[in-house]
């Protein structure tokens, strides 16, 4: 083991504030839980009643009407869906298979702020549209951070909430 | 920036162990650094299997519904992490103790999950007795909780899944507990204590691990009292500092265990134990502005 300490300035002013990083493009994570599949988006808006039996059946809050929902060609499907937590703003995808249970998870994104704006639907929306392969590379923001303070549990939640989904929603179709 | 001749880097992160796991393997072929991903994921999963607390069907949770009342077989990895953890207690005076579970559920850090056993008073890890080849048996009643170094357990398992696998130089980081490997040195950066929003970066870490412990995110007030998640075993109180403490150490699950002995004993008195180990400790206030505090006596 080599470990090296830094230096740090007597400032400590160091730092910056606020983080984000991309694992995988929506088309990376597409491939990564249903490899050799395509895909064929759908277009679900839940309607007010299926978001009080979703929010019922699983105990968490739907935020959003919209699904962002595919259908893989080796069955199954595959969701795209965000969670915010007290600093955090994460997408991530699921792949369901045939019967509904999860078959894969990835992370897309990860976004972190300490200025309240991970409340603020405007600051979330600049980063939609930002996952494909193109801009990995680019915008890519790389840190190993040792003491991290996230728990997991909106992301357990989140997939309560899209497993609650299936069964109403997804199922019948 | 990167010294050896990979090609290929690749980056994912997966919510495990309550918090998210990011994994980063190099290599020369992708779809041999991509499936030594998935199976370092799969690996850290059998961990959480083992060891969750929260999971009632785990093998730590058989273990405290009936090792006070029969002596029980157990897996390679309960054994191999009870046995560390013997050494851990024993090297560190009890500063490390797994026997806090009890406390824990009281602070409401821990899930009652075995809220209908009584436990007995006064216990300490000495009361878990080895018996050879590989059964465990407690001598009064008591709770274990491996929240303290099986984070670190986990990603030096997964860590030993890369290497297997061919990836050529990684780093694991689960929920802030860091390991890295290969021929490379890796920048690592922790929170400010004072702003955890803000990252300073603080070491370049080649072939070992770090751990960071402190309050900033776990420390909450119940029924009148802070509670917080590293609390001194002998008198059940919880270490309520505002620094936030590093240690370095060949293993992540070395370097978890030892973040709670320095953050309860501090880092002058930690000296012994730390070099047993071959572990360096950094203590970084919380103060804006104020010079850093080297680790007294250590690097």
């Amino acid at each position: 083991m080599r470990a090296q300490w830094l230096y740090l300035p007597a400032a400590l002013a160091a730092s910056t504030s606020g983080y984000a990083t991309t694992y995988l493009s929506v088309e990376q994570a597409q491939s990564a839980i249903f490899p050799g599949a395509t895909f064929q988006t759908e277009t679900i808006a839940l309607t007010a009643d299926q978001r009080s039996a979703i929010e019922k059946a699983s105990g968490v809050r739907v935020r959003n009407a919209e699904l962002k929902v595919w259908r893989a060609s080796t069955g199954g499907w595959f969701i795209v869906d965000e969670v915010l937590g007290k600093h955090e703003f994460i997408t991530y995808a699921v792949g369901l298979d045939s019967g509904g249970a999860v078959h894969g998870l990835e992370i897309l994104d990860y976004r972190e702020t300490y200025g309240g704006q991970v409340r603020n639907a405007a600051w979330r929306a600049q980063f939609s549209g930002k996952t494909s392969a193109a801009h990995l590379k680019l915008d890519d923001d790389v840190k190993n951070i040792s003491g991290a303070t996230l728990s997991s549990r909106h992301i357990t939640d989140g997939v309560k909430r899209l497993l609650a989904t299936y069964d109403l929603v997804l199922k019948q179709r | 920036m990167i010294s050896c001749s990979s090609n290929v880097e690749l980056r994912r992160a997966r919510p495990l162990l309550g918090t998210l796991v990011e994994i980063t393997g190099l290599g020369a072929n992708g779809s041999v650094v991509e499936e030594a991903l998935q199976a370092a994921f799969a690996e850290i999963d059998r961990v959480q299997r083992v060891f969750s607390y929260h999971d009632s069907t785990s093998e730590l949770s058989r273990l405290n519904r009936e090792a006070a009342c029969r002596t029980l077989l157990v897996s390679d990895w309960m054994w191999e992490l009870l046995t560390f953890s013997a050494e851990i207690f024993r090297a560190s005076a009890g500063a490390f103790d797994p026997v806090i579970a009890p406390i824990l559920e009281r602070a409401g850090l821990l899930p009652r999950n075995h809220s209908s056993l009584a436990t007995d008073s006064g216990t300490s890890f000495a009361d878990v007795y080895f018996v050879l080849p590989r059964c465990v048996r407690f001598g009064k009643k008591l709770r274990l909780d491996f929240g303290g170094v099986a984070k670190g357990f986990a990603v030096d398992r997964a860590v030993d899944v890369l290497i297997e696998s061919g990836v050529e130089a990684g780093c694991v980081n689960a929920g802030g507990d860091v390991r890295v490997f290969g021929d490379r040195d890796w920048p690592i950066s922790i929170r400010h204590p004072g702003q955890p929003g803000s990252h300073v970066p603080i070491l370049n870490l080649r072939d070992g691990a770090v751990a960071t412990t402190a309050n900033y995110a776990a420390r909450r007030r119940l029924r009148g009292r802070w509670v917080a998640p590293v609390v001194s075993p002998g008198s059940g109180r919880p270490w309520l500092g505002r620094s936030s403490i590093s240690v370095c150490a060949p293993s992540a699950c070395v370097a978890d265990a030892l973040t709670k002995v320095v953050a309860l004993r501090g880092a002058a008195a930690s000296r012994s134990v730390l070099e047993k180990f071959s572990a360096e400790a950094h203590v970084l206030p919380s103060r804006r502005g104020h010079a850093p505090n080297l680790s007294e006596g250590l690097k």
